[in-house]
């Protein structure tokens, strides 16, 4: 079984989600992989600083965070048009990423790790204390974000396949970014920095470009969960959370394109289906993680043969 | 044409002086090898020239520009070129691949991130003719983790060379290679000496003598003797300076 | 200035509690380069484990010694296991695998005990208050917590820098293949290394069990301060780990009790009604932060190459 066909064969599963659940008479289908998409969206972002720029961030919800906070505190205020919270949203992202960013990338390794926490930690407590927009407890969003009348997001169908087409757009795009020039020069960067420096690339500018970016990415995640949940809450920016949406990348395999979207699926499939059975199934997927950390370095996706060269 | 001076270079670590004032020109075209027993501070002289190491004292001036205290991109970006003492190439990719990435830095359009920049004639030209001037022709899509010792020299040599530099400085080319390997480096140095200038950190003498127009000889972090190779091996001091560092080894091994 | 002491010692007392946590943290990863997000795992298992055998016992060095045993033994298991398997590999392997164990943990805890926390009971003997100053009325418990930490550190200090098998933990630190080729057993050490840093972290559970809420996932916010306080002090550095989680305990409990009196008496309510409980949590975010920026080897930095 290829890469390719395994990878038609999701999107075109994905495609095919609302008219099964239509079928079975199951909106909540819609709900779940509606769900489930956002989150491949949030693991293509964080997997974009980790396999392509080689940098770990347990503090990527913080910009899911700001997304669905853009929705949900313009409506609060009673500015339910998708054409301002939208655009709102990914810019305050995008400034937090050049912030956080400016001075996280100066680190590497470990140190990268922790201060992205750390970030991730302070954005949460400030969404914490903002009880006016609920806090921990949250805050029920009462219209989802409206477009003028062209896409109607209260459709559940609608959003749904909104959700879709942006995450096979992202995909077109971070595949034209790897190919490109500035993809070269990110991994470049990744492979030997030093190197990069010494043909005169300077490396720090092109680390916080590859942040801003996965930063603006993960955002629009968070825009499309407030509006599929019509919910936001600070819990939303854990650094458990981070710790998650890092878990799926690595369990799909961080070295490749669809990877993220694999683990993402796994995992909230696997969290569905055995949460049926039993309340405790965290008992089961615990070992399972440690199991392909072990056996399994280059992720669910690296399980299947890759029939282009290795370098290209 | 003086193209690279630095006067009074001093580099400590700790108690340690690593590099003491140190004097040092080449001019274009020319090729100034710098010898000295081991520890005598040669490889903290270059991490001082390409920018690894920010001196304590002392001052470069490269092409008419002070780089004493340049980031180590902005120096390859006025034509510093470098090649590692251990290979640093980009072992997942390809030959021509790695080429490849030295040819954009020359070219820019770095923010491009649309169009496909791996099959760009743009860059894949000037990569193989890079690629066959180092004498890699026909091994393009080699990995370069498949590459032998000697070939991962070139490719690391070619790579610096797309950058098109106006001084390269080389840090022990040789080291790891054999007879027949050597040579075919000597002769690529050689060849380049033509329109670069070359700052070349040796032990091999054979090839020392073969390529150095000028030598500076380090010994505990000084320069003790500069000129043409025969004018060196003949000085009484540097006979002196190896010789003591040999009896100082010898007598405390 | 009697509640400033009163602060004071409730804040060494966090101290000691984050030093006994990070005491083997800091070891495992600079020893072993290994960063191990299970760490809170040994400290919420020992607390389980105190609560329910002093429930049974009724006696606190016997519930003390199995909840230490239970987290030495449990972290030997994990070690053998999948831990050393794992020393070779990347951080991020690390990062994925430890998660996992938490998952794990925290939902066995859950099977083995139920969804609810469970109550641990301060004994009696160590109950009440003590009047060390005049007019300065403390927890008996909490002073016992105190000297346990203080013993603990000195011991712990006693043992890698005066005797033979602390030379070997720090030379394993230095430089592995050389222990290994000098004839130190790495498979032992990593082992020893790993259990005994899962019996502090468990020490510091059983010592903590009456205070706070013995129930799943507590080891999680203690882990993120660890964290914290080990990237402070000095990643290695049992010295910068001591200084650290001083710093970070006094620091985190009076910020807690004065920025909001400083912030309630100079801005409007709402305002500081907002900002404080962010400020509080934030504060040894921003100090890790600084230390990053301006000093990124931590305070005290481990010496070896």
């Amino acid at each position: 079984m290829s890469r390719k066909i395994v990878a038609t064969l999701f999107i075109v599963g994905f495609a095919a989600v609302p008219v099964i659940a239509k079928l079975l008479g199951q909106p909540y289908y819609l709900t779940l992989f509606g769900r489930i998409l956002i989150y491949c969206i949030s693991a293509l972002s964080v997997n974009l600083l980790l396999g392509f720029v080689g940098l770990v961030s347990f503090g990527h919800a913080m910009f899911l965070g700001i997304g669905a906070y853009a929705v949900g505190i313009c409506a609060y205020y009673g500015i339910e048009s998708g054409f301002v919270q939208w655009p709102l949203g990914i810019a305050a992202a995008a400034l937090a990423g050049l912030i956080v960013g400016a001075i996280s990338v100066r680190l590497t390794g470990l140190y990268f790790i922790m201060i992205t926490l750390a970030f991730g930690q302070l954005f949460y407590f400030v969404a914490s204390g903002l009880t006016l927009y609920g806090g921990d407890d949250g805050m029920t969003i009462d219209a989802r974000s409206g477009f003028g009348g062209y896409v109607n997001l209260g459709n559940q169908t609608t959003l749904y396949y909104l959700i879709l087409a942006i995450m096979l757009l992202f995909l077109v795009l971070l595949h034209r970014l790897s190919r490109s020039r500035l993809g070269m020069v990110i991994a470049g960067i990744r492979a030997n920095e030093s190197r990069m420096q010494a043909l005169g690339f300077p490396t720090y500018r092109y680390k916080l470009i590859g942040f801003v970016i996965s930063a603006t990415m993960c955002s629009v995640s968070g825009l499309l969960l407030a509006n599929l949940t019509d919910f936001v809450t600070a819990q939303y920016m854990t650094w458990q959370r981070s710790g998650e949406i890092l878990v799926m990348a690595l369990v799909g395999g961080m070295s490749s394109l669809f990877g993220p979207v694999i683990g993402a699926t796994a995992l909230l499939l696997f969290e569905e289906v055995f949460s049926a059975y039993t309340d405790h199934w965290a008992v089961i997927l615990g070992p399972i993680l440690v199991l392909i950390v072990l056996y399994m370095p280059h992720g669910l996706w690296g399980l299947l043969p890759d029939s282009k060269k290795a370098s290209s | 044409m003086k193209l690279l001076v630095a006067r009074g270079l001093t580099k400590r670590f700790g108690g340690i002086v690593a590099n003491r004032s140190i004097d040092f020109d080449v001019e274009s075209g020319e090729i100034h090898a710098v010898i000295g027993p081991n520890g005598a501070g040669k490889s903290t002289f270059m991490a001082q020239l390409s920018g690894e190491h920010l001196p304590d004292e002392g001052s470069i001036v490269f092409d008419g520009h002070d780089i004493t205290r340049l980031p180590i991109h902005r120096r390859a970006q006025l034509g510093l070129g470098r090649c590692f003492q251990v290979s640093r190439v980009f072992l997942e990719h390809s030959a021509i691949e790695n080429i490849a990435v030295g040819v954009l830095a020359r070219q820019g359009g770095h923010l491009r991130a649309w169009r496909d920049a791996r099959n760009d004639a743009a860059l894949l030209d000037p990569a193989r003719r890079i690629l066959a001037d180092v004498g890699l022709a026909g091994r393009e899509h080699v990995l370069a983790s498949a590459l032998s010792h000697g070939e991962r020299r070139q490719l690391e040599l070619a790579m610096a060379l797309a950058t098109e530099p106006s001084l390269l400085l080389l840090d022990e080319p040789m080291a790891g290679m054999g007879a027949s390997e050597s040579r075919v480096v000597v002769d690529l140095i050689a060849k380049l000496a033509a329109t670069i200038a070359v700052i070349l950190i040796e032990h091999d003498m054979e090839a020392v003598m073969a390529l150095a127009k000028r030598i500076s000889v380090l010994v505990n972090g000084q320069v003790v003797a500069t000129g043409t190779p025969s004018a060196v091996i003949a000085d009484p001091a540097v006979q002196e300076a190896y010789l003591a560092t040999d009896h100082a080894r010898r007598d405390h091994a | 200035m009697t509640q400033f002491a009163t602060q004071l010692l409730n804040g060494l007392q966090l101290g000691v509690a984050l030093f006994l946590m990070s005491a083997g943290l800091t070891l495992v990863l600079g020893i072993m380069n290994f960063v191990n997000l299970a760490h809170g795992s040994f400290f919420m298992i020992a607390a389980y484990v105190a609560a329910t055998t002093y429930k049974y016992t009724q006696s606190f060095v016997v519930s003390g010694l199995a909840a230490v045993a239970s987290a030495f033994a449990v972290g030997v298991a994990v070690d053998i296991i999948c831990v050393r398997k794992l020393y070779d590999r990347d951080h991020l392997a690390h990062v994925l695998a430890t998660f996992g164990l938490t998952l794990f943990f925290n939902e066995a805890v859950r099977i083995i005990w139920g969804p609810a926390g469970i109550f641990a009971a301060v004994p009696p003997f160590l109950a009440g208050q003590v009047e060390i100053a005049p007019g300065l009325i403390y927890p008996v418990y909490r002073l016992v917590v105190l000297g346990v930490g203080v013993v603990t550190g000195l011991g712990l200090y006693g043992v890698i820098v005066k005797t033979r098998a602390g030379m070997i933990v720090r030379a394993g630190g230095s430089d592995r293949m050389m222990a290994a080729a000098m004839g130190v057993n790495i498979r032992t050490l990593s082992a020893a290394v790993f259990g005994a840093g899962a019996a502090l972290a468990g020490l510091a559970g059983f010592m903590a069990a009456p205070m706070v809420a013995v129930q799943s996932g507590m080891g999680d916010p203690i882990l993120i301060l660890t964290l914290v306080v080990i990237v402070i002090g000095g990643i290695g550095s049992v010295r910068g780990a001591v200084l650290a989680s001083l710093v970070v305990g006094v620091v985190d409990t009076l910020g807690r009790v004065y920025i909001p009196m400083a912030i309630g008496s100079t801005l409007p309510r709402a305002v500081a009604d907002a900002l404080s409980p962010a400020l509080t949590s934030m504060l040894i975010y921003l100090i890790m932060t600084a230390i990053l920026v301006f000093k990124p080897r931590g305070l005290l930095p481990a010496s070896t190459g």
